[in-house]
């Protein structure tokens, strides 16, 4: 919440000053404030994001070829990526940085993807001042989306002040809020967990499937409430940033499930882990594996997100094989029961991935799911 | 919508409308700042001792010093001649001889390259500075540095010191507005002589089919120098209140620019040629709804013709309409209009004349009926008034009061016009009219050609493009790069021939004219057939992998689907799929690089053919 409150604060006021300043300084008003904001409430991140900023832009410069720049951008974001996802540097950081520096998985995958896109010799004329625009815009530093460089140039180009998109923006920003304060802080965190404390030793499965169910729709209603709010903002910046979520829990297989779940990170790695790894090896099952060990650590570096990642990948991979077969094709044309019961099926295959990575350790993994999948309890 | 140049200039200078945007160009000027630089350019002209009917050249890149004195001349009674930068030295050096200006307007550079000091050394010549204030300025000013004095002489220096001048009624109806250059040869040129009573004529019957209003925001990026970018542009907005927008000129570069620039600038109207609309369509991957704004209501297409297939494909993909204007230089900008609405539109069509008359005559001067081919004559009043100082060519053209346009065409049974050729050489590229005769003269006078014909052939993008076929002189050895920067040199750029070819004679009849069908069959090379069939059995070929990866019958994949409009079937699996597909088919390996960038059927046909070079394989 204090971040969520800091940033709509900072947001609100780099909304008002960005419409006002003379039309040629409003972008760059947005970075600067974004510069101000990370420099006082995060400045390891703020030192972090503007070298990477400058050597990543800086390595294309030099006098060698793109693919040894890529690859010495990709080097650098992955280095300082890692090294504070598995905890070094953790002590120098401040209280709103917590773990990791403020936003540096974002931003770091968006370098990543700048440096491979200038590989692919993809991206339209820019300067050095767009780049720094691109990676120094507050409403997606705290929690994405992780948005893309050519389309945030050409919103660039096309920004002017739209009445309609403001009201969309301020309309954005209320529903994620609602999501995060109403239905999250009190609706689950108090009202659901309430009811699941006074099952209490009564029904101890249901006790169990409760409390998982209520943090997949934790993690769900929080997240998804977090990007309302991020293009809610960026919005009212008159930019239309790329959505993260699709009514996931709607899906009815669990490929489907990762086009609606945090879209920017699972298309960013399908483009730039799953396509060059499957087109190298033409194995495509070995692309999905790795995708998704990839959206695994990129959350944290650790067993249990590794795990996450695995089942999540195998997951895929069964879909894949099976929908190719003549059953699948037999049961392309379904009844509404039947997608209902796919539906169904896939929302607890993801409650149950939310089970390794809720519990602190293997054992507790373990005994929460003994108890979801046996009848003793 | 104003009726004459009186009650435009003071629509424009009126205090009520300062605030309002007359155009986006470099920068956004206002109808304040327009107002005032009228005023003080009709001032500078009336001290420079230029009178009432005096013929003032405009040659400026600077669309805003261009759309000041054109408006200015018109404001004060003087004869406007824009005059195209892009004219090499002979040509201009020519055709100042031809039109014999008292003034002379022009970039400051055009003064060196056109040598206009000893050409026009009785002239008043003033140079048109760039306006384009240098970096740095701002320090300079805190540290107080002198900056160089500009030339007190120049437009924009002369402009910042003049007074604003008395705007009394000078101009009658019947006065000449501009002279505006349109195909000729060199040794007539021709230059269309418009009066008030035509230019506005057509400006309101323009007002009223395009339904015109103030809040309304025209987008045109034609050059100036042509009747549709000048005439449709800073007039059409001017005479309207509205905003003209030209930030830029058009350029391939510039595609998304066009597509964002609805959106941005609010646009309303589009002015385009087919060509561009061509080129729209051709890199439109991702920018499809981008005229889908609550702004946005007509494409109007000028120039040149729009084939049906296209213009309802375009309308579709877009879900825009577009009218499709016909007219010529001679009747100001339009005659007829196919669109807006059900009942004036018929695609393939011009539509219906507008506020004149249309006839369809035969060899012998006599009306034919529906559906009967022959040459397409219009009576009204937006017609020329002459062809300046070409009295054979005004003879020709203006008999009995009708004006005989060249174009064959025919009408149906719903009074619709169709445009089925011409009755002269000119052909029309890119919307510019040229005239293969010109060109020829060029050619034919250099040393290692012996003799040479230049004709048009149909082309997917330009509507068709000028060839020149040439006989080499047999005492000096043919050089082709030498001719073509010979011909740079002595044309304009759009008037250099796309291709050259060598052929022993050209073909002439007994009479001695040129035999242009067996011309035109000349230039279809084996080669060029060859290279048309390779392609559309590629994209077949590539059309089938794509239908086998896809799960999609072939009917619905055409060369312009991609991955990133969400066709059905084609996710990251099935892409693979449809690589290794195409690598089994053609028998090569992709890099992972262009598997990345193979996300649209005409990307992976690209790629395919780099592939197959020979130079490759």
């Amino acid at each position: 919440m204090q971040q969520l409150n800091l940033l709509l604060v900072s947001c609100a006021l780099l909304v008002l000053l960005s419409w006002l300043a003379p039309h040629r300084f409003q972008i760059p008003v947005i970075s600067i404030g974004t510069a101000v904001f990370l420099a006082y409430f995060a400045p390891k991140s703020f030192v972090i994001l503007s070298i990477s900023t400058t050597l990543t832009f800086g390595v294309f410069k030099l006098k060698i070829k793109t693919k040894w720049a890529a690859l010495l951008a990709i080097c650098l974001s992955l280095c300082y990526l890692v090294f504070y996802k598995i905890g070094m540097g953790r002590e120098t950081l401040s209280s709103l940085d917590r773990l990791v520096p403020l936003g540096l998985s974002y931003y770091a995958f968006r370098q990543i993807h700048y440096a491979l896109e200038m590989y692919k010799d993809k991206l339209p004329q820019h300067t050095f001042f767009d780049y720094i625009n691109y990676l120094f815009f507050l409403p997606t530093i705290l929690i994405g989306p992780i948005h893309r460089f050519e389309p945030f140039m050409r919103n660039a180009y096309r920004r002017r002040w739209d009445s309609m998109l403001f009201s969309e923006g301020l309309e954005r920003v209320l529903y994620g809020y609602v999501k995060i304060v109403i239905i999250n802080n009190y609706l689950i965190s108090v009202l659901l967990f309430q009811q699941i404390s006074n099952i209490g030793s009564s029904s101890i499965w249901l006790g169990t499937y409760l409390r998982v169910f209520s943090y997949t729709l934790e993690t769900y209603i929080l997240f998804s409430g977090f990007s309302d709010v991020a293009v809610g903002l960026a919005l009212m910046m008159g930019f239309r940033v790329m959505e993260n979520f699709n009514y996931p829990f709607f899906a009815p297989n669990i490929n489907e499930f990762w086009n609606r779940w945090h879209i920017s990170l699972t298309s960013w790695c399908k483009d730039y882990i799953f396509i060059p790894i499957s087109s190298f090896t033409r194995k495509p099952i070995l692309g999905i594996i790795s995708t998704m060990l990839v959206i695994g650590l990129w959350h944290e570096i650790s067993w249990r997100y590794l795990v996450w990642g695995a089942f999540h990948g195998l997951g895929i991979a069964c879909w894949h094989i099976y929908n190719r077969t003549a059953m699948a094709k037999a049961l392309t044309k379904r009844s509404s029961v039947l997608r209902i019961g796919s539906i169904i099926i896939t929302f607890h295959f993801v409650m149950v991935s939310f089970v390794l990575i809720r519990e602190v350790d293997m054992a507790n993994v373990i005994n929460t799911l003994k108890i979801l999948f046996t009848t003793n309890y | 919508m104003t009726r004459d140049i009186y009650s435009t200039i003071n629509q424009i200078v009126s205090a009520e409308n300062r605030n309002k945007v007359f155009a986006y160009l470099n920068k956004k000027y206002t109808y304040g700042e327009l107002g005032i630089d009228i005023k003080k350019t009709v001032n500078i002209i009336e001290e420079s001792g230029i009178n009432h009917g005096d013929k003032i050249i405009i040659s400026s890149l600077n669309d805003y010093a261009v759309s000041i004195l054109f408006l200015s001349c018109l404001r004060g009674g003087y004869v406007a001649v824009p005059f195209d930068p892009n004219h090499t030295f002979d040509q201009s050096a020519r055709l100042f001889d031809f039109v014999d200006p008292d003034a002379l307007f022009l970039d400051q550079d055009l003064i060196e390259k056109w040598s206009i000091q000893q050409i026009e050394q009785k002239k008043v010549v003033i140079p048109i500075e760039s306006s384009i204030r240098r970096k740095g300025s701002l320090f300079k000013k805190m540290l107080r540095i002198e900056k160089p004095k500009e030339k007190e002489t120049s437009f924009f220096s002369l402009l910042s010191n003049a007074e604003e001048s008395l705007l009394e009624q000078k101009v009658k109806q019947e006065d000449t507005a501009y002279l505006l250059f349109t195909s000729g040869s060199t040794s007539q040129p021709k230059a269309v002589q418009i009066n008030h009573k035509a230019l506005f004529a057509n400006l309101s019957t323009l007002n009223n089919v395009y339904r015109l209003q103030e809040e309304s925001n025209i987008f045109n990026i034609l050059t100036l120098y042509h009747t549709d970018g000048l005439i449709q542009g800073p007039l059409l907005a001017a005479t309207n209140l509205a905003t003209w927008v030209h930030p830029f000129d058009f350029n391939v570069d510039k595609i998304q620019h066009i597509f964002d620039g609805i959106y941005k600038y609010k646009i309303s109207h589009f002015i385009v040629v087919p060509t561009i609309l061509k080129f729209l369509e051709k890199f439109s991957e991702g920018f499809e709804n981008s005229l889908q704004t609550t702004n946005f209501k007509y494409i109007i297409s000028s120039a040149s013709p729009l084939d049906a297939s296209f213009w309802k494909s375009f309308e579709d993909k877009f879900k825009t309409i577009i009218i499709n204007n016909y007219g010529l230089t001679e009747t100001v900008v339009g005659a007829s209009y196919s669109g807006p609405d059900q009942d004036t539109l018929k695609y393939g069509s011009v539509g219906k004349p507008k506020d004149c008359i249309f006839k369809i005559i035969d060899e012998n001067g006599q009306s034919l009926g529906p559906g009967e081919k022959g040459e397409l004559c219009i009576k009204g009043s937006n017609l020329l008034t002459k062809y300046f100082r070409n009295e054979k060519a005004t003879a020709a053209t203006i008999i009995d009061g009708w004006f005989h346009t060249g174009d064959i065409g025919l009408y149906d049974n719903d009074g619709f016009y169709f445009i089925e050729g011409r009755k002269n050489n000119l052909i029309i590229s890119g919307g510019i009219n040229i005239q293969p005769e010109e060109v020829n003269e060029v050619i034919s006078r250099h040393s290692m050609i012996l003799d040479s014909a230049c004709f048009g052939v149909p082309d997917p993008i330009f509507g068709e493009i000028l060839v020149a076929a040439v006989v080499p002189s047999t005492n000096i050895e043919f050089e082709k790069d030498k001719l073509i920067q010979y011909c740079k040199d002595h044309l304009q750029a759009i008037k250099v021939p796309s291709s050259f070819f060598t052929i022993d004679e050209i073909p002439k009849t007994i009479s001695g004219k040129i035999q242009y069908t067996e011309l035109r069959n000349l230039h279809k090379t084996d080669v060029v057939t060859h290279n048309a069939e390779a392609h559309h059995s590629r994209i077949a070929i590539i059309i089938g992998a794509a239908s086998d990866a896809f799960k999609l019958p072939n009917n619905k994949i055409n060369p312009k689907i991609s991955n990133s409009m969400n066709t059905e079937g084609w996710d990251s699996l099935a892409h693979l799929i449809f690589i290794t597909n195409l690598e089994k088919i053609f028998n090569i390996r992709f890099s992972t690089k262009e598997i990345m960038n193979m996300t649209s059927i005409e990307a992976a046909d690209k790629t395919i053919r780099n592939k197959l070079k020979p130079s490759n394989v």
